[in-house]
């Protein structure tokens, strides 16, 4: 309530699964190609955030109950689907981040996922 | 007998005025829920209404007005939507003179085609996507769409709601898509009604082979649309193909109820009105570049329901149009059916060689619309019922002894002879009479039937491709368009479980400012200015009202006028009102649980509000005096609450004035200061993550300094 409400998308652009079976390009999507969607999204003004993640050194950090910190190496791409970077955009309804996320580049290649940012003023 | 049809007109005017009055209160709120509630609630007026007072010229005019009414009364009740309030007031008094009571049925825009869309959303889940559209535009309550998809009310009924919460909250748009978009949004809503259809034609689940019911709600689902749509070919043609191949229902079940072969059929008994209708639909389908594959199976169920007997059927031209319906969506079921039908015409060796160039079963992969727990329309179009030709000796040995894979035709525990060899109407890939064995469906479980290989499609030597666990083991690739099949919808909200409290009702609308009237929107400007920190100006512009256009007019949308609702039967009053009731009750139940959550999340929040240092957002004072139209909050709230829960009684809440504009008055605070104090209170305010509703929920009681 203290800012301007808006609806935020986030999109969440995966990489393949490798056990995947579904047909896609041979190649992964070119920086080219990003640089191209990362200006249509800037130029149209609803871009709030964007980056591409590094997937080849993630930790995870987990801490059970008992307040143990376990720390694993990994997710790796090639193991399973990860996320390789994000869009936030402020966009005013999901037809509208729907298509702004089929034209990511990562959406050829691998999946892209679409979710809202929770708020906790929403109702 | 008379009776019952009395019964079934006044239904059917109401379900139709029903869906109409859902559109334009949902096109107007942007909410769902709202909607359905103000038109029962309207509904429900009317039933007590008009037998004492006479049905008013204008019905779908007096209720869109009373639910009108009943939506301000309800929002005007909850009371931390007080501030929502004031721009569904402005829209409402706009919407008054935009359309009067006077006004008659044509002059109502029919907006059913934007709740066509929104339910048929390619974001929701399939089985989503046909309750919501039998709930919302078919107009069947909760326990009837779960009884035609034989679950549970209430799985039925949270499934709807889930699917309500997901618009809502993914802020799934109420429009119509451009022309440009109509293109890859169409069949989504073509299918939904198809698969109702192909449940109804041929039921994949349940005693009965036909659910007549859902095969008439499919056409009267594909009318609506193709009155809203007339020019698109496509929905033309999926009407005719619905037409010509219910014309045929009277004949394809003997008095035992089991199926009949088209071969078999009593050709006299087939719907000669029906077929005319049909007939005279699929020349404008077929007509002109770029066909459709539902106008190419129209006209191939045309050229089965024109032939006077099973022997004289046009073979070559139906030969022609699988042809053509091969290449506009290469199915390995189009292939199959086109391979049968080169039988019928050539005989079954010439259609061998159709048989080897099968597709491989990775190229078939199966979807399946709907999962296992899913309502169980069939996904293979209700081609015209034919026999598989005699293609070669059947080899029983691997027929009936390989518990897979099935042919399409046995797929089922109902004799089967009669079940079309599937063509498809959809780009995703075959259909699940491929996928036939569903491990989660008990009735595949149980024993075959003794003939069931009567109808099973003759297999060449080799063993056919469509093999289901391959097929399992490979995920479903969408082929032509739309999204993985039979997988959650990864938008699908997992946060909000039963229990806590669904997100807004309503939330601001982008570009709301733009759209309005420039007297508000010189007031939604000063709020802009205020914004930084405050709590109206956010508020205000969250409110649900979506404003119409005021110069906009009755659209140039067909629109229907039906007959006038026949109130001389107390039985079928009695009965309509009774089940409107029932209706009600169990959705509130359903919601019950939610919406006790919710009012103690919007209690506490309302009081942490009014905590004085919490004070900084403008007021807003009422200074007019409560209207007809709008009880004030005040007395609103003795009227009972619908909820088993209501907010225990607070402190009055502050009245709220529906017309913004000039008495807007930020309370008791600087502009210059709000900074340091939005901090303040911001820093107070507890912010949790976003993650636990319930951890939000508990900071935001009330200080215990009381």
């Amino acid at each position: 309530m203290h800012e301007e409400r808006t609806v935020k998308y986030l999109l969440l652009i995966n990489t393949p699964s490798p056990d995947s079976t579904e047909e896609r390009p041979a190649q992964g999507p070119t920086v080219e190609e990003f640089m191209a969607f990362e200006k249509a999204v800037s130029d149209a003004g609803v871009k709030l955030d964007g980056n591409a993640l590094d997937t080849s050194n993630a930790t995870t950090v987990r801490v059970r109950v008992n307040g143990e910190r376990v720390v694993t190496d990994g997710p790796f791409a090639e193991t399973r689907e990860i996320v390789g970077g994000y869009y936030l955009l402020d966009v005013p309804d999901l037809d509208a981040a729907l298509d702004w996320a089929a034209r990511c580049p990562g959406a050829r290649y691998g999946t892209v996922e679409v979710r809202t940012v929770w708020e906790p003023d929403q109702s | 007998m008379n009776q019952q049809r009395a019964a079934r007109s006044v239904e059917a005017v109401f379900r139709e005025d029903r869906s109409r009055l859902l559109a334009l209160l949902a096109a107007r709120f942007a909410d769902l829920d709202l909607a359905e509630e103000v038109a029962s609630d309207a509904i429900e007026a009317a039933l007590e209404r008009w037998p004492v007072d006479g049905v008013p010229d204008k019905p779908l005019a007096w209720l869109l007005t009373t639910a009108r009414r009943k939506a301000v009364d309800r929002i005007r009740r909850d009371r931390t939507y007080a501030q929502r309030l004031a721009v569904l007031q402005v829209e409402s008094d706009r919407a008054v003179t935009a359309v009067p009571v006077e006004s008659g049925f044509d002059d109502i825009p029919d907006e059913r085609l934007q709740l066509f869309f929104t339910c048929c959303h390619p974001a929701l889940s399939p089985e989503a996507r046909a309750a919501l559209t039998l709930r919302f535009l078919a107009g069947l309550t909760t326990p009837e769409v779960a009884r035609a998809f034989l679950v549970p009310t209430a799985t039925m009924a949270q499934r709807i709601v889930r699917a309500k919460r997901k618009i809502r909250s993914a802020r799934i748009p109420f429009r119509v898509p451009g022309a440009d978009e109509l293109p890859a949004r169409l069949p989504s809503v073509l299918r939904v009604i198809y698969l109702v259809f192909t449940e109804g034609y041929a039921a994949s689940s349940g005693n009965d082979l036909l659910r007549p019911d859902l095969a008439d709600e499919a056409i009267r689902l594909a009318r609506i649309l193709h009155r809203l749509l007339p020019r698109e070919r496509e929905v033309t043609g999926l009407l005719a193909l619905l037409l010509l191949t219910d014309a045929r229902r009277a004949a394809r079940i003997d008095a035992a109820g089991g199926q009949v072969l088209l071969e078999d059929q009593d050709r006299a008994l087939w719907d000669a009105d029906l077929i005319a209708e049909g007939q005279r639909l699929v020349v404008p389908a077929l007509t002109g570049p770029g066909v459709g594959p539902y106008a190419v199976q129209a006209a191939i169920a045309a050229l089965h329901d024109e032939a006077a007997s099973f022997d004289t059927t046009d073979w070559p031209q139906i030969v022609a149009l699988y042809d053509v319906l091969l290449r506009i969506e290469p199915s390995p079921l189009v292939a199959l059916n086109r391979a049968v039908a080169i039988a019928m015409r050539n005989g079954p060796e010439a259609a061998s060689p159709c048989w080897t160039a099968l597709p491989r079963p990775r190229n078939c992969a199966a979807t399946t619309c709907f999962p296992q727990h899913g309502p169980t329309c069939s996904e293979d179009w209700a081609a015209p019922p034919r026999r598989p030709p005699p293609i070669g000796p059947p080899s029983t040995s691997s027929a009936t002894n390989r518990s897979e894979p099935r042919s399409p035709a046995d797929s089922r525990n109902s004799p089967i002879a009669d079940r079309p060899v599937a063509a498809r109407a959809d780009g995703n890939a075959t259909t699940r009479r491929t996928r036939t064995v569903r491990p989660a469906a008990p009735r595949d479980r149980g024993p075959r039937e003794p003939d069931a290989g009567r109808g099973r499609v003759p297999r060449p030597g080799r063993r056919p491709r469509l093999d289901p666990r391959h097929r399992r083991r490979t995920p479903a690739r969408p082929l032509a368009r739309g999204r993985r099949p039979g997988r959650r919808c990864p938008l699908a909200p997992r946060r909000l479980r039963p229990g806590h409290p669904p997100p807004a009702r309503a939330r601001r609308r982008p570009g709301l400012a733009a759209r309005l009237r420039p007297s508000v929107r010189r007031i939604l400007a000063a709020l802009e200015q205020l914004r930084p920190g405050t709590v109206i100006a956010v508020d205000v512009r969250v409110g649900p009202a979506r404003v119409v256009q005021p110069d906009q007019g009755p659209d140039d949308r067909p629109t229907m006028r039906p007959a006038r609702p026949p109130f001389t039967d107390r039985h079928t009053y009695q009965e309509l009102r009774r089940r409107t009731r029932e209706d009600a009750t169990a959705r509130r139940a359903a919601l019950d649980e939610a919406a006790g959550a919710r009012e103690e999340i919007l209690r506490r929040t309302y009081n942490w509000l009014r905590e004085p240092e919490h004070a900084h957002r403008p007021a807003i004072v009422d200074t007019r005096p409560p209207t007809p139209t709008s009880t004030p909050a005040s007395s609103a709230s003795a009227t009972a609450p619908r909820s088993p829960s209501p907010a225990p009684p607070g402190p009055a809440p502050p009245r709220c004035a529906p017309p913004i504009a000039q008495h807007l008055v930020p309370a008791r605070r600087d502009r210059t200061l709000r900074p340091a104090t939005t901090a303040a209170a911001l820093a107070r305010r507890p912010m949790c993550s976003p993650r636990s509703w319930r951890s939000w929920s508990t900071c935001v009681k009330p200080p215990s300094r009381t």
